[in-house]
């Protein structure tokens, strides 16, 4: 079958193609999903906003036919919990890198998720800095080779789905670019689920991390996140570490309830009124 | 066949995509051309991504050093169809297009075709295109192939044998297609000094004339184009004894650089404009508790993320008035490669002497331009790097007022004293005060060591004798091309007065200056220096060649401007 129109042409800003990413990075796969969970959600598309942080994933938005913010690095969390503040309507979403959310976002990211502001938070986790050339990141796994750890990384990384968890948020889940249709249901889930959600995506940085780390093609690193990837939903986070051998525990790890930010936020004003 | 010759100096330029390997080939070429005995000199301008794109290096090549970036080329090398509208506006007619088919500019008529890949193909497979590409400009200039044989096995010498033996297959096919080229004569004298020159790039220059300064300890983020420096010194800190970490962030990078210079470090913090907007709270810090500290800015342009892999001189006023409250600072601006190491060797001892923020402000350009230098010129002052940190006695006082303001440094542990230090207004054991005479006192302490830090100002750089009528007056990397431009004989009745310290500004400059026309050239918008010259001197400047699109000057922009500023 032949067809003459990209069934996503309407969402992506079809002027900025080609995009930047390398071949088999595992960035596009995100941004897919992303739009796919969208268009399945009935969100009204007016009401739907992208923000990104700096970096390679944080490119995402510039490519989607949405409303978009591209913020400075690390910045994209405060900057969306001011949007969702002044218009809790919108439905926001950041995709970032693991890098810009919990290296120089770090702060930020623990304190939204304490907040239980409504927003859904997708982190690209390629272990590494892609956008500057592969340095050591705070996912880096131990013993890992990047620009800034030569002779092998000897700190100890974060556990993502755990620090998210341990913060507060209400919905967590981790999947591989290799879980398409998986990781389109968790998005959506998040998406359309009211408080501070957040999802992990292990992908695949064939520049960087993979050369560096020879891990070979992009589709052998397909293989191995076949081949060591585990569902285990419910499974406690705190145990889901990744170090360079061990198993990928994926699935989602916490569904929960709290009043949202914003919910609280009404509840006090309302009082406020009251007690005038 | 027309025969085009190329005398004394011949400019190539390698366009493609990001990952294609531009790079690569850019700097093979360069290695063997200096070991050959050619002068080489090259930059690179580059896209914000790891892939894709029109990414381009220059190579200059040359029988006396010309260290300058210059829109001309003479030969292009395009390895992709792409091209960018700045690269397109340096594409001449006269400009020869060598590559395969498909990529060269549509209606170029200059152009000689060879099929890189089937030759690199024979070889086994593409990825031999970009050494066939450098073995053909090596067979058209007259070099050795022992000394790209060499090269090659140690560019490749992780690799195992087969992958050298096909690199060297692979050069050597390039080099005998390049003989055989007989539309192109190139003569250009080799000369025997230059096979041993050191080939730096700026990154190199400062991060070798860090390891020159005794710097141990570096913290930072990766921000481009800083990120070199960082990455120099953590490859290099086995061998020298550096502790390299990358911090979360700037805010981090600084405050922990700054506690290690407090332990005793000789530290420094490499970032660029974005980068230091975070740390500026840290050079506060740096100013209130008199800890050394030396910081390299890599400018690119802004605001926010900007153009991240472009350059500019746009930090010259945020450098100069971060932080908030009042301390004396040092702000270099290196001139050349061989400045470079020289200024950031020195920035630790002085960082180390003052007990202050010294600022390096280089830029992309800078950063990414490497040329042969003589090892002569990289002198250090025999002072050494003599470390004033003295063994404290019981008695002993951090801030102890002194008759220069400054006072004897002591690290936590070395001696019998404690080192007590505060973020607050503190007396002089260091205990935080609230008595407000001591705070005026202690404020104005601080504030005094400038008039030690006047005593050692770096005075301009002077080219052209005094009697002429014009005046440059520029700073930083802007250097060499300028140098460059005023070679030519139209340009005798102008002289150039080039700043290697911007702040404090040498006493000397309003003098050169009087009575003279001054022409200000900037990678700026704004005219930052000019600004300052007025504030410091109440020195007025009418013409002003400034540039602000993220590209460095050429020589060929500066003549051009300079010819503009002489008519009106
Ligand atoms: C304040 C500041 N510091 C540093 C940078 C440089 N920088 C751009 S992207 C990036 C890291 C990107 O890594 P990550 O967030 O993991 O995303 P990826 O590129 O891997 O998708 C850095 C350090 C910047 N833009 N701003």
């Amino acid at each position: 079958m032949v067809i003459d129109k990209h069934p996503m042409d309407d969402w992506l800003r079809k002027d900025r193609i080609p995009h930047i990413w390398c071949p088999s990075c595992g960035i596009g796969i995100v941004a897919t999903c992303y739009i796919d969970a969208l268009r399945a959600s009935g969100i009204d598309r007016d009401k739907a906003t992208v923000i990104s942080g700096i970096g390679c994933t944080g490119r995402i938005p510039g490519y989607m036919n949405l409303d978009s913010f591209h913020t400075t690095h690390g910045r994209a969390l405060p900057f969306a919990t001011g949007i969702k503040l002044a218009n809790p309507e919108l439905n926001v979403t950041i995709l970032s890198g693991d890098g810009d959310l919990f290296a120089i976002g770090g702060n930020h990211f623990i304190h939204a998720a304490r907040r239980n502001i409504d927003l859904t938070v997708i982190c690209v986790n390629n272990f590494t800095y892609g956008m500057t050339g592969g340095q050591v990141a705070p996912t880096t796994p131990m013993k890992a080779i990047s620009a800034t750890s030569p002779y092998g990384n000897f700190e100890h990384p974060f556990n993502l789905v755990h620090v998210a968890s341990a913060a507060g948020a209400i919905y967590v889940a981790r999947w591989t670019t290799l879980h398409v249709r998986r990781l389109r249901n968790a998005i959506l889930e998040a998406m359309t689920k009211r408080g501070f959600s957040f999802i992990e995506v292990i992908s695949p940085c064939p520049t960087s991390y993979a050369r560096s780390n020879k891990l070979g093609t992009g589709l052998d690193i397909m293989r191995f996140y076949q081949q060591r990837s585990v569902i285990r939903h419910g499974f406690d986070p705190a145990k889901t570490d990744i170090t360079m051998s061990s198993e990928i525990i994926v699935g989602k790890f916490v569904d929960s309830e709290k009043p949202t930010f914003t919910d609280n936020y009404e509840e006090y004003c309302k009082k406020l009124k009251e007690n005038k | 066949m027309v025969v085009n010759e190329f005398n004394n100096k011949l400019i190539i330029v390698i366009s493609g995509q990001a990952g294609q390997g531009v790079s690569t080939v850019e700097s093979i070429l360069t290695s063997i051309l200096k070991k050959n005995g050619y002068n080489v000199f090259a930059t690179k301008e580059y896209m914000s991504r790891i892939r894709g794109g029109c990414n381009s290096s220059e190579i200059i090549v040359s029988d006396i050093s010309i260290n300058s970036f210059c829109d001309k080329i003479d030969i292009l090398f395009p390895l992709d169809k792409g091209y960018s509208s700045h690269l397109l506006k340096r594409i001449s007619r006269d400009t020869i297009m060598i590559g395969e088919k498909g990529n060269f500019y549509p209606d170029h008529e200059n152009i000689i075709e060879i099929d890189f890949s089937s030759i690199a193909r024979k070889l086994g497979g593409n990825i031999y295109t970009n050494i066939v590409i450098a073995g053909l400009m090596l067979g058209m200039l007259d070099t050795d192939i022992s000394i790209s044989e060499e090269f090659i096995q140690g560019f490749f010498g992780k690799k195992d044998n087969e992958v050298i033996k096909k690199n060297i297959e692979a050069i050597r096919s390039g080099m005998a297609e390049g003989i055989s080229l007989k539309q192109i004569k190139i003569n250009i004298e080799k000369k025997e000094f230059v096979k041993t020159n050191l080939l730096f790039s700026g990154t190199d220059s400062i991060a070798l004339g860090a390891i020159a300064g005794g710097c141990n300890f570096i913290a930072s983020y990766p921000m481009s184009p800083s990120t070199g420096v960082l990455t120099f010194l953590s490859q290099q800190s086995r061998e020298f004894g550096i502790i390299a970490e990358q911090a979360e962030d700037e805010i981090s990078a600084i405050n922990m650089s700054l506690g290690a210079s407090y332990a005793g470090a000789r530290s420094m913090v490499t970032t660029s404009g974005g980068g230091f907007a975070l740390m500026i709270e840290g050079v506060s810090l740096c100013g209130m508790t008199e800890t050394p500290l030396v910081i390299h800015i890599g400018q690119r342009p802004g605001p926010a993320t900007g153009l991240p892999t472009r350059t500019e001189q746009g930090d010259l006023e945020m450098v100069l008035y971060s932080g908030h409250g009042s301390f004396p600072r040092i702000i270099f601006a290196p001139s050349t490669l061989e400045n470079g190491f020289c200024i950031t060797q020195k920035a630790f001892n002085l960082a180390d002497k003052f007990q202050i923020p010294v600022f390096i402000l280089t830029d992309q350009y800078f950063l990414d331009t490497y040329y042969d230098i003589e090892p002569d010129t990289l002198d250090i002052p025999d002072t050494g790097n003599k470390s004033c940190i003295i063994e404290s006695n019981l008695d002993y006082k951090r801030y102890e007022l002194t008759i220069n303001g400054i006072s004897p440094r002591s690290v936590p542990g070395y001696g019998k004293g404690l080192v007590v230090v505060d973020s607050d207004e503190h007396d002089e054991i260091g205990h935080l005060t609230e008595d407000l005479d001591i705070r005026e006192e202690m404020n104005r302490k601080r504030i005094s060591k400038i008039e030690e830090i006047k005593k050692a100002i770096i005075p301009p750089v002077l080219l052209g004798d005094l009697n002429r009528n014009y005046v440059i007056v520029s700073w930083g990397s802007t250097f060499n091309v300028i140098a460059e431009a005023l070679k030519n004989k139209e340009f005798k009745d102008i002289a150039l007065m080039h700043l290697i310290q911007v702040y404090p500004l040498h006493d000397s400059i309003p003098e050169y200056l009087k009575n003279k026309t001054i022409i200000l050239i900037e990678n700026n918008e704004t005219g930052q220096l000019g600004r300052l010259l007025k504030l410091e001197f109440g020195i007025n400047i009418e013409k002003r060649i400034l540039k602000s699109n993220g590209l460095p000057f050429s020589k060929e922009e500066i003549e051009e401007n300079l010819r503009i500023a002489l008519r009106s």
